[in-house]
C-alpha cells in the first residue's frame, strides 16, 4: 500500500468510514508492524479521549481539521531506528501528533474559534500554542508559583502513600512544557523546576558531592 | 398485604445497594492493593489542566519494600525515583539531582484498604459497569462524594489484577477536571533492579540534599482552623525545611480518609519587594488542574492551603485559620 493510500485509510479507519472487511484488511498490514502497532495504539487511545472523555466540551470538527491538515503536511522527520518502517510510520506519526495536538488545544482552549479558511496547518499549531497560557498556576508572580509548587511537592510526598492512585501524584513534576522554553511569551509562566533551582540556589547551600 | 409491598420492596432496594457498595469497596481494596504490591511497567497518559503528557512508571516490590520510578516521555528528560528512603528527582533541564528524605508517610494509612463507615458518609462506592481499557478487560468504579468538598472519582480497573488503568477526577459539575489513562502496563513477576536505576545520564549534574528530616510533633496550640468540611480531621502535624523558605514550615494535614488537605503555616522573611505591594506569597484562591490552592496572610504569618480538593474546601479551610497565640 502506498503512503498515501494508507493514510487516506487510516483516517478513514478513525473516521470509522471503513467497512468490516476493509477494516479487518488494513489491520492486518498494521499487524506484521510492531512499530507501527503502537502509534496506532496511542492514537485510537487519544482517538477515544476526544470522542468519550475528554474534559470540557469537544469540537470534534476542529480535531478532524487538524488531523487532515498536519497530514497533508510533509511529514515528520523519524529517529534512525525506525529507517526501516518508515515509509509507513511517516503518516502516522503526522495522525498521532495531528491527535496530540487536537487534545492540548481541546482541553486547553474550548472556547477558541478557528476559521476554517485562509490558514493553514503551521499556523493553527502557533495559534494553539499562542492561546495556550497559564497552563500551571494562574498566578501572577514567578515566586509565588514556585512557592506553590514546592509546598504541593511536599503535600504529596506526605500524603501519596493515602492517595487514590500510588505515586502518580508525582506526574505533574516529571512532566515538561517545552512550550515554556521555547517561547519568549510565555517565559513568565516558566516551569516550576526551572524556577525552583533559582530558589534553590538562592536559598540552600549546596552540599559537597 | 399491600402495605408490606412498599417496605418490603425498600428493603430489597437498600440491600442491592448495600451489596453493590461492598461490591465497588472490594473493588478498591483489591485496587490499592495491587498498586501497591504488584510489580509493573507502563506508560501512562496524564492530562492536567492544560497539559497532555505521556511518561513512564515501573514499580517493584521486594524485601526492599516498594522502590518505583517516574520518567518522562517527551521533553527534556525528567525522573522521580523513590524507595523507603528517599525521593529523587533527576531533571535533566536544569542539570540538577535533589535527594529528599522521605517523609512521615505512613501516619496516614491507606483509607481504600478499610473503607469505613465514616468515609461511606461522604462517599458512595459504585460499581457503574464493565468496559475496556488498555487492552485489558476493566471494571469500572465510580467514588461519588455527597457534598462540593471533595471530589468524585471515576476509575477503569483491570479485572484480573484490579491495577488501575485509568482514573478521572471529577468536579461537583460533572466535569473532567483530570485525567491518567495507561497506554500500555505490562505485569509481571520480577523487574529487575536495573529498571529502577537512573535513565538519564547525570554525572555532572548539581546535587542538592534536604538539609534535615521532617519532624513530627504535637501541633501547637497557636493556630486553629475553626471551620472544616464535614468530616475532615487534623491527621498530621509536622514542620519541614523547605527550600522556598528560611524559616521552618509548619505544616498540617486534614483529611477525611481520602481527600487531603494541606495547610501550610510559614513566617515570611523581610523583602523589599513587599513594600512596593508585590507579594512573594499566593493571596486568594488559584488552581492547577484537580489541585486547588488559597492563601492568606494572618498575623504575619503566610496561610497556604493546598490539596487535591475542590476550591470550597480550601477555601473554607483557609479562610477559617486563626492565630490564637503562642501558647506552646
Amino acid at each position: 500500500m502506498s503512503n498515501d493510500k494508507l493514510t487516506e485509510q487510516l483516517s478513514a479507519y478513525f473516521d470509522g468510514e471503513l467497512t468490516r472487511l476493509e477494516k479487518s484488511l488494513l489491520l492486518k498490514q498494521i499487524e506484521s508492524d510492531s512499530e507501527l502497532k503502537i502509534k496506532l495504539g496511542r492514537y485510537q487511545l487519544i482517538e477515544d479521549i476526544i470522542k468519550n472523555q475528554a474534559p470540557g466540551s469537544i469540537d470534534l470538527n476542529f480535531h478532524d481539521r487538524v488531523s487532515k491538515q498536519l497530514i497533508s503536511e510533509p511529514a515528520y522527520s523519524s529517529g534512525a531506528s525506525l529507517k526501516g518502517v518508515q515509509k509507513w510510520i511517516k503518516p502516522v506519526v503526522g495522525v498521532a501528533i495531528a491527535a496530540s495536538v487536537a487534545i492540548v488545544a481541546i482541553v486547553s482552549v474550548q472556547n477558541l474559534q478557528y476559521s476554517d479558511t485562509s490558514d493553514d496547518g503551521n499556523n493553527r499549531i502557533t495559534q494553539i500554542e499562542n492561546v495556550d497560557e497559564g497552563t500551571r498556576w494562574a498566578v501572577k508572580r514567578q515566586e509565588v508559583e514556585s512557592r506553590l509548587n514546592s509546598l504541593l511537592f511536599n503535600h504529596y510526598e506526605t500524603t501519596s502513600n493515602n492517595s487514590i492512585r500510588g505515586m502518580l501524584p508525582f506526574a505533574p513534576f516529571v512532566v515538561y512544557d517545552k512550550r515554556f522554553k521555547d517561547d519568549e511569551k510565555l517565559k513568565r509562566n516558566v516551569s516550576h523546576e526551572q524556577f525552583d533551582q533559582q530558589q534553590i540556589n538562592q536559598n540552600l547551600q549546596q552540599e559537597p558531592r | 398485604m399491600v402495605k408490606f409491598v412498599f417496605p418490603i420492596s425498600l428493603w430489597i432496594i437498600s440491600v442491592t445497594v448495600a451489596v453493590a457498595e461492598n461490591d465497588a469497596t472490594q473493588w478498591l481494596q483489591r485496587m490499592a492493593t495491587a498498586i501497591k504490591t504488584l510489580n509493573y511497567k507502563g506508560t501512562f497518559v496524564y492530562i492536567h489542566g492544560r497539559q497532555v503528557e505521556a511518561m513512564t512508571i515501573v514499580h517493584k516490590v521486594d524485601e526492599l519494600g516498594e522502590r518505583e520510578k517516574l520518567m518522562s516521555l517527551n521533553g527534556a528528560a525528567r525522573e522521580i525515583i523513590r524507595d523507603q528512603n528517599k525521593l529523587i528527582c533527576i531533571l535533566s533541564d536544569n542539570k540538577s539531582v535533589i535527594i529528599e528524605k522521605s517523609r512521615a508517610r505512613k501516619i496516614i494509612p491507606d483509607a481504600l484498604l478499610m473503607i469505613s463507615a465514616k468515609l461511606r458518609k461522604h462517599y458512595r462506592f459504585v460499581v457503574i459497569g464493565n468496559g475496556r481499557m488498555t487492552g485489558r478487560k476493566a471494571k469500572i468504579i465510580a467514588v461519588e462524594p455527597r457534598d462540593k468538598y471533595r471530589y468524585g472519582y471515576r476509575l477503569w480497573l483491570d479485572k484480573r489484577s484490579a491495577m488501575l488503568l485509568k482514573s478521572d477526577v471529577i468536579n461537583d459539575k460533572g466535569q473532567v477536571v483530570e485525567q491518567l489513562m495507561f497506554t500500555n502496563l505490562t505485569i509481571v513477576k520480577n523487574i529487575d533492579d536495573s529498571a529502577l536505576k537512573p535513565e538519564v545520564a547525570h554525572k555532572d549534574f548539581k546535587v542538592f540534599k534536604q538539609l534535615k528530616k521532617a519532624r513530627v510533633q504535637n501541633a501547637p496550640k497557636a493556630w486553629r482552623v475553626s471551620r472544616l468540611p464535614v468530616g475532615y480531621k487534623m491527621k498530621m502535624y509536622t514542620t519541614h525545611d523547605m527550600r522556598t523558605s528560611k524559616m521552618p514550615v509548619d505544616h498540617f494535614v486534614y483529611t477525611d480518609g481520602l481527600s487531603i488537605v494541606s495547610v501550610y503555616i510559614e513566617k515570611p522573611s523581610p523583602d523589599k519587594s513587599k513594600q512596593k505591594g508585590e507579594n512573594r506569597f499566593l493571596i486568594g484562591a488559584t488552581s492547577m488542574g484537580a489541585i486547588n490552592a488559597y492563601g492568606r496572610e494572618v498575623a504575619g504569618y503566610q496561610i497556604t492551603v493546598v490539596g487535591e480538593v475542590p476550591k470550597a474546601s480550601v477555601m473554607l479551610i483557609g479562610r477559617s485559620v486563626e492565630y490564637i497565640g503562642s501558647r506552646k
